[in-house]
């Protein structure tokens, strides 16, 4: 029986080949207690690995942790054994990667010394240092320090071996087999080495003794590690394993309590707002049917609680409102009448007619989507007050995960292959990406390249490989997290490449999946012509009008006959 | 702004002066295109020689005039010679025509604590290059061009004060057409004095835009555009012969000329190179080019010599030369380590001396050296190379290497005890090599180390011997 405890995914960007969801289904297959997807200094790809887990009903348990190089010889791979931990981890890797610009990160040995629950899996560079951070590690990790040690058949593992076995008797670490896998299927090895070349700007032929030699470090059968590794160490594994009962599914996303005034709860103060709203929406008194409507939405936000969600997006368009920044709510919940209460949209709910089933449904399992829209030219503003209102540490954007897409993928397996940019440039211009019944495959073959030719079948192999791999992080247009203690105990948080800008490591995906709350605040420059519009109207006809004031006159027939007669030159979005 | 404009008008016959110090007779550079004298040697003005002259009045005043055809190239190349080293002491200089160079003095009366200062030493530099120039100085690059042409020879702290000596000048001084100057000449107008104080309205009538611009410039009162000159990232001269050279060997003295410049330049900026590229104009057949490679990046002009020397003497040349350009771009920092007097870097100095000269006398193609390539595939570890291929560092080496590596893998037929291993190299899938083995050390039971592989075909073979 194993455990493979340090397993790196592609989300250790151009350094693992196999994306987490592989890991964790070969790893399964092959009978594995457990998996850690430990990808350098990131949780990016443990979400992945945790749904698709969730949805398979896989029989294998994941588990979180990060692997981390400390100064050229000292690499260690830190796992959560529980919430604790999880928040410790989170915590070093946003100290480590805040140090450091956009996609790089700085691990002072103070972060190691701070760590008080994670274990420690440490995997010595075999030289004259070891002893210094064997006593590093008895000091600072007395019974949570583990030494991994792994059979990469470079010719020193014998060798290796025995010094492991010194130091573990010495400072008392028991020893832990682990292949350090990059990838789930030896087969991948071509890839890391693509992948390596890009990282590196070379090519595969020029990567040398720096390359991986062979295809060792990838997920080995049960009786073949059997042959590798003494049965103890295997077990051992399987030890750590049982001490690791972290599950993602613990993570509890908690709302500013600022958002409450003293002497009211959630619910009461949304109830509150929603009563004042309904004074200035339905000013003629509110009818039976629309209350009724309002009491069933605000029945299932409580039972959902979702009140701190709606409180937030509230708080965000008051201070809009009272800027004057034009906004715009939409999305599935937006489309209620307790967000046109709280005037977070402007479109009277009885003039349109919509399922109350769209609003938030019990059996999607899904968190309410009301997305704002914001004037472009100031949604800074909002953004600043969101940083001003809650603090950086508990304020973020989300993150958008850059992948290789098809153009992207053929020209740096390319250019990894070493085939001249400018040729890679004219078969790309060559392909019609449109044409669905020819692939670009079949595109390259029509341009009379041989496709049998090795290089071809690589290219076109690699190619089909690597799409969708991330290459890194960046920040997604305006979800933002908030959140009620330091954002970083909940996900680790990064500088993006804009100044004074910090993404989480997780996707608006990853986040939906742990059913943790965003708050969209978009861009909008139709909003902004809306605003000029409405300033020249006032200058010029002194005349003020308002989103509400328009929505509140219903349909206009004569807007109907302009389009009828496709009359819509300058017509941003019809809906 | 405040301009400074250097005129050189014998450039050409400068730098003749400088090749052929022995020629003291009246020296004439004639220009082809109509055959008259455009610059001439102090002894031939004495000879009673003047500018304009044609070449039969030429020999009929003093039948012994060295006579030299005026080639813009040359003075090109040697007007940039001058800009790049005015460029170490001046920052925004332009290039005028092809024998003119304009200085920006605004921001140097600052930094040289007065415009004397700066005149002295812009005088010292270009007479250690023995060219012979004038100069003004202006608003304008105009104006000063004007006062430079006419040998005004001053430069005034104040530009307003040049308007005083610009009056005077003729206007065959100035950049006007030929025909313009005798136009105005015809209705009375001399000296750019008279031409400046008409109205301008009335000069537009008669004239074209071009004058109009031009006008305005020597007024003061509008610089047209011009494009400030920058070094070139390399090193390159052209150099018209005296005559034309038949043998290889004898083009060594005018060599010397340009490499000595180009030593110059690099040694001024601590860049050596490796690299010298020759492009001779033969005078009958296709230019001939040469490289010369050193063995290690250098900038000393005797080594370079001796190279250049070696190179020449196994040189054949088609027909005669007559002109020839050195250029020298690849270029890299001056590492003076090559050079220390310690016992290994300067027997790796000599190494590479040596090698310089073995490349000079045999060309590059014939000049191999061994090399370790980072590679894990131990039939490919090491390859012969050009001397010249600068390989990638090698990574440390992962595992043992042998001694001895044999080309091609021997079948293991004696009994053997592993003592290291396995290592395993399984790689090379991206070219028609792939390779699967395992390798380890084996002791023989005479106490040989071979270096033995396993395929995956189970099968042995003996590929190297440890010492």
């Amino acid at each position: 029986m194993f455990a493979e405890l340090v397993c790196q995914s592609n989300f250790s960007f151009l350094e693992g080949a196999s994306h987490p969801e592989e890991l964790v289904n070969t790893a399964a297959f092959l009978g594995y207690e457990a998996i850690s997807i430990c990808d350098e200094c990131s949780v990016a790809g443990v979400v992945r690995a945790h749904v698709e887990i969730k949805a398979n009903g896989l029989p294998i348990k994941l588990i979180v942790g990060s692997v981390f190089q400390l100064a050229p010889d000292l690499r260690v791979c830190l796992l959560c054994p529980d919430k604790t931990a999880y928040a410790e981890l989170c915590r070093i890797i946003t100290n480590a990667r805040r140090r450091s610009e956009k996609g790089h990160y700085a691990l002072s040995e103070w972060d190691l010394k701070s760590v008080k629950s994670c274990l420690a899996i440490w995997l010595p560079a075999y030289n004259d240092n070891d002893r210094q951070w064997a006593e590093f590690f008895a000091k600072f990790f007395s019974e949570r320090c583990w030494i991994g040690v792994s059979r990469l058949l470079n010719g020193n593992d014998n060798a290796h071996f025995a010094a492991a076995m010194s130091l573990s008797e010495e400072f008392c670490f028991p020893l832990v087999a682990t292949n350090q896998a990059l990838f789930h299927h030896p087969d991948r090895q071509h890839t890391q080495h693509v992948l390596h070349a890009i990282r590196t700007r070379s090519t595969v032929a020029d990567l040398g003794r720096d390359g991986l030699p062979n295809q060792e470090r990838s997920l080995k059968p049960l009786t073949k590690l059997t042959r590798l590794y003494p049965k103890a160490w295997l077990s051992e594994s399987v030890s750590i394993a049982s001490l690791c009962q972290f599950n993602l599914d613990e993570l509890k996303y908690q709302y500013p309590s600022e958002l409450v005034p003293d002497g009211y709860t959630a619910t009461s103060y949304l109830r509150h707002c929603v009563e004042t709203g309904i004074t200035k929406r339905f000013k003629q008194g509110v009818p039976e049917a629309i209350r009724e409507t309002i009491e069933k939405e605000l029945a299932l936000i409580h039972s959902e609680q979702f009140e701190y969600f709606f409180l937030t997006i509230y708080d965000i368009v008051q201070f809009a409102k009272k800027q004057g920044i034009l906004y715009q709510g939409r999305g599935s919940a937006a489309n209620s009448i307790v967000c046109y209460c709280l005037e977070i949209t402007a479109v009277d709910p009885r003039q349109i007619n919509v399922l109350f089933e769209r609003f938030i449904s019990k059996e999607r399992n899904e968190p309410p989507d009301i997305d704002v829209d914001f004037e472009h030219e100031r949604r800074e503003e909002v953004i600043q007050y969101i940083y001003a209102k809650y603090g950086r540490e508990r304020t973020a954007l989300a993150a958008s995960v850059s992948t290789f897409r098809f153009k992207s993928a053929f020209r740096e397996v390319g250019k990894a292959l070493g085939l001249p940019e400018s040729l890679l440039g004219y078969w790309l211009k060559q392909f019609n990406l449109r044409d669905r019944t020819l692939g670009w495959q079949s595109q390259l073959q029509e341009l009379g390249i041989d496709q049998d030719g090795r290089t071809v079948k690589q290219l076109i192999n690699l190619t089909e490989d690597i799409i969708g791999f991330p290459r890194h992080l960046s920040q997604h247009v305006g979800d933002f997290v908030i959140s009620a203690g330091p954002l970083y105990e909940l996900v680790p948080v990064e500088n993006a490449a804009m100044a004074e800008r910090s993404v989480i490591q997780w996707d608006k995906d990853d986040l939906e999946s742990l059913g943790l709350l965003k708050v969209d605040v978009l861009a909008l420059g139709m909003l902004t012509a809306i605003r000029k519009t409405f300033s020249l109207i006032s200058e010029r006809y002194q005349q003020d009008i308002s989103i509400p004031f328009i929505s509140a006159h219903g349909n206009d027939k004569q807007v109907f006959n302009a389009i009828c007669k496709a009359d819509t030159v300058g017509v941003f979005q019809i809906e | 702004m405040h301009w400074l404009y250097l005129h050189f008008p014998r450039l050409q016959l400068d730098l003749f002066e400088q090749l052929h110090p022995e020629q003291t007779g009246p020296k004439v550079v004639i220009d082809g295109s109509d055959n008259t004298v455009c610059q001439l040697s102090a002894a031939a003005l004495t000879a009673g020689i003047k500018p304009g002259m044609g070449l039969a009045e030429v020999t009929a005043i003093h039948a012994q005039t060295c006579i030299i055809e005026y080639s813009a190239n040359n003075e090109n190349s040697q007007l940039e010679q001058l800009a790049t080293i005015l460029y170490t002491i001046a920052s925004d200089i332009v290039c005028v025509a092809s024998n003119g160079i304009a200085i920006n003095l605004s921001p140097l009366a600052l930094y040289y604590q007065g415009l004397n200062n700066f005149m002295a030493l812009c005088k010292r530099t270009l007479t250690a290059r023995h060219v012979h120039f004038y100069f003004g100085s202006g608003a304008t690059i105009e104006i000063a061009r004007v006062l430079a042409c006419s040998h005004v020879n001053r430069v005034e702290d104040e530009p307003s004060l040049a308007l005083n000596y610009l009056k005077n000048c003729s206007l065959q001084a100035t950049e006007l057409p030929t025909k313009e100057t005798e136009q105005l000449n015809r209705i009375g107008i001399r000296t750019l004095g008279q031409l400046i104080a008409l109205p301008l309205d009335e000069i537009g009538k008669r004239f074209n835009n071009q004058i109009i611009t031009y006008l305005l410039a020597l007024k003061g009162v509008k610089q047209p555009p011009y494009s400030l000159f920058h070094p070139r990232k390399l090193f390159s001269q052209y150099l018209e012969l005296p005559y034309a050279v038949e043998s290889a060997p004898r083009l060594s003295r005018f060599i010397a000329v340009v490499l000595a410049n180009n030593c110059a330049y690099l040694q001024k900026r601590n860049l050596a190179t490796d690299t010298l590229q020759f492009e001779l104009q033969q005078r009958e057949h296709d230019n001939l080019m040469f490289k010369v490679n050193a063995g290690t990046p250098h900038h000393h002009l005797s080594e370079w010599q001796m190279l250049i020397d070696l190179k020449l003497e196994q040189l054949k040349l088609d027909s005669p030369v007559t002109s020839l350009t050195l250029t020298c771009d690849q270029l890299v920092e001056f590492d003076p380590e090559n050079l220390s007097l310690l016992q290994s870097s300067y027997s790796r100095h000599a190494e590479n001396m040596l090698l310089g000269k073995l490349l000079a006398r045999l060309g590059s193609d014939s000049v191999k050296t061994v090399e370790q390539v980072n590679e894990h595939r131990q039939d490919y570890v090491v390859q012969q190379a050009c001397t010249l291929h600068k390989a990638p560092a090698c990574s440390e080496a992962n595992g043992l290497q042998p001694a001895w590596l044999m080309v091609q893998p021997q079948p293991l037929t004696e009994q053997t005890q592993i003592v290291y291993g396995p290592e395993r190299v399984h790689t090379g899938w991206w070219d028609d090599h792939p390779v699967k083995r395992d390798y380890f050390v084996a002791l023989t039971g005479n106490g040989l180390r071979l270096w033995v592989y396993r395929d995956d075909q189970q099968h042995w073979y003996v590929h190297g011997y440890f010492g």
